[in-house]
């Protein structure tokens, strides 16, 4: 038993070993097969220890553990531990990530660098599941790094292009500085508590009452927040997700749409007890969240990139379910990665399609009319569409209502935001559709040569399809009859076997709101389908009336420009200046150069008494001697 | 007849101790006169080197299986010290002999005598080390040096070798002059009555308040004639110009062995005899120390000569080990010397190696040479960046385990200043040391054919190379393994 939960993280690592180092000499097959082979074998022992954990007492399985390291007062135990939290989260992460691979065999086939992809895409997979299944902060935390790492590395997959390097730069470093604040969050934490173990942690954690004020719990969990942040795209630190499409358009859907990004609420959700306890933080998360939905669906309305819209869809969702995590709704943000993970993976997927049948066309302008001659990817899409826009009976219908609720009891502002940011998603996503598969074709000469992909990318789009369907189920909400069976189940992880207040206590006008929340979203998705069926021509007519707005969103709100004068350019001036003074003149000149002359200076006169005269030396040693005598003798 | 009994009762029970130095003794007189005559005739020269391996090999046999005990009236005695500081000599003179190998056949040079005065020296160090008397100490160190001399001038063709051989004869007579005048002010000043080490201990702390002076003096004298043979500052400036006359073996000996010994000496000397009298000495050594880290490491910089560059290096070795001879805990001092100086003689016998199979014919022994080494001879410049890096105490490299123990000695005992001085000339030191690295690595090869290289070679420097990055591996417990070895 504990020799196979061992070997889930571990077979993705064999096979980035096994691919990074012979990749060049095994052949695409061999690759292939080792590729998607590894997460495969590791989806169905994640299958197993998930249903081994499922009986066991306390759903818990925790996997034997050895000390990483102990120094001082800290003990760090290297161990796994299966929950229902973590393993959902890797079933999501094995499972979709093997659809995922599959679908790569197809998309990547043609690209010089396909050994390479599949050993990053591995590793990627490997820490993934360390961040998840990882019993102490510091695991965590090197599965945290190690998925930046990877991130980087496949967003500059395409290293010769001028922009793919620099927005894998612009990625890593905005996620240093979430990093920062997981690593000041981790040592406030240990500072108070005196461990890095999860378990232990969330123990100690049950006997307190929620912090009055701001105190350190305030202080720890808001700091872990700043690194939920910066790997889960907040506000303000979300600006390198949109860039990150630089990188393969599968990595998009695995890394950047369903797995990574929601490291952040993962990492919240697995410290539920904690954030439970800092009220000042969660009405931070809470706001944070509900902006960032909102921001990132306006942008996403002018987006002409297909790619870019399904980024700010992806910024707006994650802020869903940060919104969620804010309103004290763990499972239902919890709840919402799930559902999101199938649908964005599958949004993904379809547009990946679509680029590769229109030859690396991205341009949604340019597309139209694709309807039959792509049509598994249409239809696909279709119901993916119809999910994340909240098509009653869709799986995103169900998470992103009981989102809106929670935000509701929480403060019916956070309702009206959600509310509008769900107008903006309905209305892009069919804008999206309506360019790309209704209409006349606007490049006929793409058009001509475009056909349905292979079977290994049209397969996973299939299985994801049915999934965006009907994982809803699995969580649907008491106002609708249902019993919320997923936050049920996740109780023993986000309580740690606590009482806490029961969330959701379902007063209020929980139908009332869902009936207003889906009829406005639906007219606005029916508006952009409209708007967009016959062509461009009426969406240029009303960008032309509002020309300041339109600007102002399709350049996002100006935000890179203002982080670029405002930050970068005075950092770039700070590190100038010292280069300059404190490098060049001061350690290399003072602190180097000086003392290396000064050294052979003091050689060269060295040699002035090296003369090869035996007469001299031996003077020389009289000298020394008597020397030493009149020194020394008291 | 009870007396002649008596002597012959004493010699059969002290014999034992002296067993190895005496095997030795046996086969180099053999080698020289009867054996060595007949067997000329029918052998080719070149064997030698391999059969003066083999005796050395099973002297260090001899070596481990000598009981531990004193004999000889007190002038000489076998303990931990003993036995560690002889295998280095053994060690370092195995090393010698197989570098000797190649070079002497390249000059066409091979002869008996001079694998003969090898043990010879050998045997020398080996009682040096062993000495708990003035007097046998000063013949051993004589034994020691003596031969030393002739092979320093060995190759009589080339008049740089003879120079060499002249200058370190004469001030070695000069050091020894210095040595001898010191003990005899010492001996005069306990009293006259005892050469013994422990017994001139004692005397020494009964001197009257007059005899201050004349004790001091003669204990500088003796600490000029050690320094001169450990190239000490301010007595070191005969090694640069000895160290580059000298055949290259040799100066690979010079440079391990004698030190090696008469670190020994050292440590047992100033640590028994001059025990009680450490206020009076610990301040001229500290300076010794301070001077040779300092004025071999700068010295070094400037340095085009590969031999020269070591010869200086070595100066700052020493300063390094001398720390450890000021310690008042003469065993931990010991083997702090002990583990630093067998380091020292794997890293310094495999940069030799590769320095002879550069020279090739006698030529080119400069940092130049090593010109572009990573593309014609990869494994060779790997080996020689493993000892470079290990030299100059890099971390995880062999080299920095041993500065780690003698520093950490010396921070125990207290000499923070002066431990500090050895971190900074240890980090100049790294420059010409990667310097070296930097022209195998960065510097484009020189026209002209890779030599081929001897097998006996190649296997030094591998079987060194291996040395060091295996005892990198195990760095963490090396101390407790030499404190097995080194017990006072």
């Amino acid at each position: 038993m504990h020799m196979t939960t061992w070997l889930i993280p571990l077979l993705p690592l064999f096979g980035a070993a096994i691919i990074g180092l012979l990749g060049r000499k095994l052949g695409r097959i061999a690759v292939s097969v080792i590729g998607v082979g590894v997460v495969l074998l590791a989806f169905a022992f994640t299958l197993r220890a998930f249903v081994l954990a499922g009986s066991a007492p306390d759903h818990r399985l925790a996997s034997c553990s050895f000390t990483w390291m102990s120094t001082g007062n800290l003990s760090v135990p290297m161990g796994l531990v299966f929950d229902p939290l973590s393993s959902l989260m890797a079933l999501v992460v094995t499972g979709i990530g093997a659809l995922i691979h599959l679908y790569s065999v197809g998309y990547m086939w043609e690209e010089e660098g396909f050994a390479r992809y599949f050993a990053y895409l591995n590793l990627f997979i490997f820490f993934m599941l360390c961040l998840v299944l990882g019993n102490s902060l510091p695991l965590l935390f090197v599965g945290w790094e190690g998925v930046g790492l990877c991130s980087y590395l496949l967003i500059g997959y395409y290293f010769e292009t001028d922009y793919a390097p620099a927005a894998g730069l612009k990625a890593f470093l905005t996620n240093r500085v979430g990093d920062l604040g997981v690593l000041i969050g981790m040592m406030a934490l240990f500072a108070h508590f005196g461990t890095l173990t999860i378990a232990e942690l969330l123990t100690k954690v049950g006997h307190l009452s929620p912090e009055v004020g701001f105190g350190i719990l305030s202080f720890a969990t808001l700091m872990l927040f700043v690194g939920a942040c910066g790997k889960s795209a907040q506000v303000p630190l979300y600006i390198w997700l949109p860039d990150a499409m630089a990188g393969p358009t599968p990595v998009s859907a695995l890394i950047h749409a369903a797995t990574m990004v929601t490291a952040g609420i993962f990492m919240v959700c697995r410290l539920a007890p904690l954030f439970q306890l800092a009220p000042i933080t969660l009405s931070v998360i809470a706001w944070v969240g509900g902006i960032t939905a909102l921001f990132a669906a306006t942008i996403g309305l002018v987006q002409r990139d297909i790619k870019k819209v399904l980024a700010y869809s992806t910024v707006s969702q994650l802020g869903y379910m940060v919104m969620a995590l804010g309103a004290g709704g763990f499972a239902a943000g919890f709840f919402h990665v799930f559902t999101h993970a199938w649908f964005k993976a599958l949004l993904f997927l379809g547009a990946g399609s679509v680029i590769m049948a229109m030859h690396h066309e991205q341009d949604l302008f340019r597309m139209g009319g694709l309807r039959a001659k792509l049509p598994i990817t249409f239809w696909t899409m279709l119901l993916a569409t119809l999910a994340i826009m909240g098509f009653p009976g869709f799986s995103g219908f169900f998470s992103k209502d009981e989102i809106l609720y929670l935000a509701y009891l929480r403060h019916p502002a956070l309702w009206v935001i959600g509310v509008a940011a769900a107008c903006c998603t309905s209305f892009y996503m069919w804008r999206l559709m309506a360019l790309t598969f209704w209409g006349e074709p606007r490049d006929p000469h793409a058009y001509e040569h475009a056909h349905e992909s292979p079977w290994t990318m049209t397969l996973p789009l299939v299985i994801l399809a049915v999934g965006s369907v009907v994982v809803g189920y699995l969580g649907v909400p008491e106002a609708f009859g249902g019993h919320f069976a997923i936050g049920r189940f996740l109780e023993p992880s986000l309580s740690f076997g606590q009482l806490h207040a029961h969330e959701g206590h379902h007063e209020g006008p929980a139908i009332l709101l869902a009936c207003i929340s889906t009829v406005l979203g639906l007219g606005f998705g029916l508006f952009g389908f409209l708007s967009y069926r016959s062509g461009t021509a009426l969406a240029e007519s009303r960008a032309a009336r509002f020309p300041t707005l339109h600007r102002i969103l399709l350049n996002k709100y100006y935000v890179d420009e203002g982080i670029e004068r405002g930050i970068l350019a005075p950092v770039r001036g700070l590190g100038r200046l010292l280069w300059q003074v404190g490098d060049v003149i001061i350690v290399d000149g003072i602190g180097v150069n000086l003392p290396a002359a000064l050294a052979r200076l003091g050689g060269e006169f060295l040699a002035l008494f090296q003369t090869g005269r035996v007469r001299n030396y031996t003077l020389g040693m009289v000298l020394g001697a008597l020397a030493i005598l009149w020194i020394f003798f008291k | 007849m009870p007396f002649a009994e008596s002597l012959w009762g004493n010699l059969v029970q002290d014999l034992p101790l002296l067993v190895p130095v005496l095997f030795l003794w046996i086969v180099g007189t053999l080698m020289l006169w009867p054996l060595g005559s007949w067997l000329l005739k029918s052998m080719p020269k070149r064997q030698w080197s391999g059969i003066t391996f083999v005796v050395l090999l099973v002297t260090l046999v001899l070596v481990f299986r000598t009981p531990a005990g004193q004999g000889f009236s007190g002038m000489f005695q076998v303990d931990g010290l003993t036995t560690g500081f002889q295998i280095l000599a053994i060690v370092a003179a195995a090393i010698t002999v197989i570098l000797s190998q190649p070079q002497l056949n390249a000059l066409k040079e091979q002869s008996v005598e001079y694998y003969a005065l090898i043990l010879f020296s050998t045997s020398g160090m080996m009682l040096l080390v062993g000495a708990t008397d003035l007097v046998s100490l000063y013949m051993a160190l004589e034994l020691m040096a003596l031969c030393i001399y002739i092979l320093v001038g060995y190759l009589r063709e080339q008049d740089r070798g003879i120079e060499a051989g002249i200058k370190y004869f004469l001030l070695g007579a000069f050091s020894s002059g210095l040595l001898v005048y010191g003990m005899s002010l010492i001996f005069a000043a306990a009293g006259g009555k005892t050469t013994n080490l422990a017994a001139l201990n004692q005397a020494l702390a009964l001197a009257p308040r007059n005899a201050e002076l004349m004790i001091f003096t003669g204990v500088i004298l003796v600490l000029a004639g050690f320094g001169f043979k450990v190239a000490a500052v301010p007595f070191h400036m005969w090694s640069p110009d000895v160290y580059d006359g000298a055949p290259t073996p040799i100066t690979a000996f010079l440079s391990t062995a004698p030190k090696a010994a008469a670190l020994g000496a050292f440590v047992r000397l100033f640590g028994t005899a001059f025990n009680g009298v450490h206020g009076d000495w610990a301040a001229p050594l500290s300076f010794m120390a301070a001077a040779s880290m300092i004025l071999g490491n700068i010295a070094a910089l400037r340095q085009q000569s590969m031999k020269r560059l070591l010869a200086y290096s070595s100066i700052a070795h020493v300063g390094y080990m001398l720390l450890a001879v000021l310690s008042h805990d003469a065993q931990a001092g010991a083997q702090a010397i002990w583990l630093y100086m067998l380091t020292y003689l794997l890293m310094q016998g495999g940069v030799f190696a590769v320095i002879i199979y550069l020279q090739g014919k006698g030529e080119g022994e400069r940092i130049e040479d090593f010109r572009g080494l990573s593309k014609r001879r990869p494994m060779l410049a790997f080996a020689m960046l493993v000892f470079m890096l290990s030299l100059g105490g890099i971390p995880p490299m062999l080299g920095f385990f041993a500065k780690f123990y003698l520093f950490k000695l010396a921070i125990e005992q207290g000499f923070v200043t002066l431990t500090v001085l050895a971190f900074l000339t240890s980090a100049i030191s790294a420059y010409y040391y990667l310097n070296v690295v930097a022209t195998m690595y960065f510097k484009e090869a020189p026209e002209g054919e890779a030599q081929p290289m001897g097998s006996g070679l190649s296997i030094v420097v591998f079987a060194t190379c291996l040395l060091v990055l295996v005892g990198t591996c195990l760095g963490p417990w090396l101390m407790d393994w030499t404190a097995r070895i080194v017990l006072v």
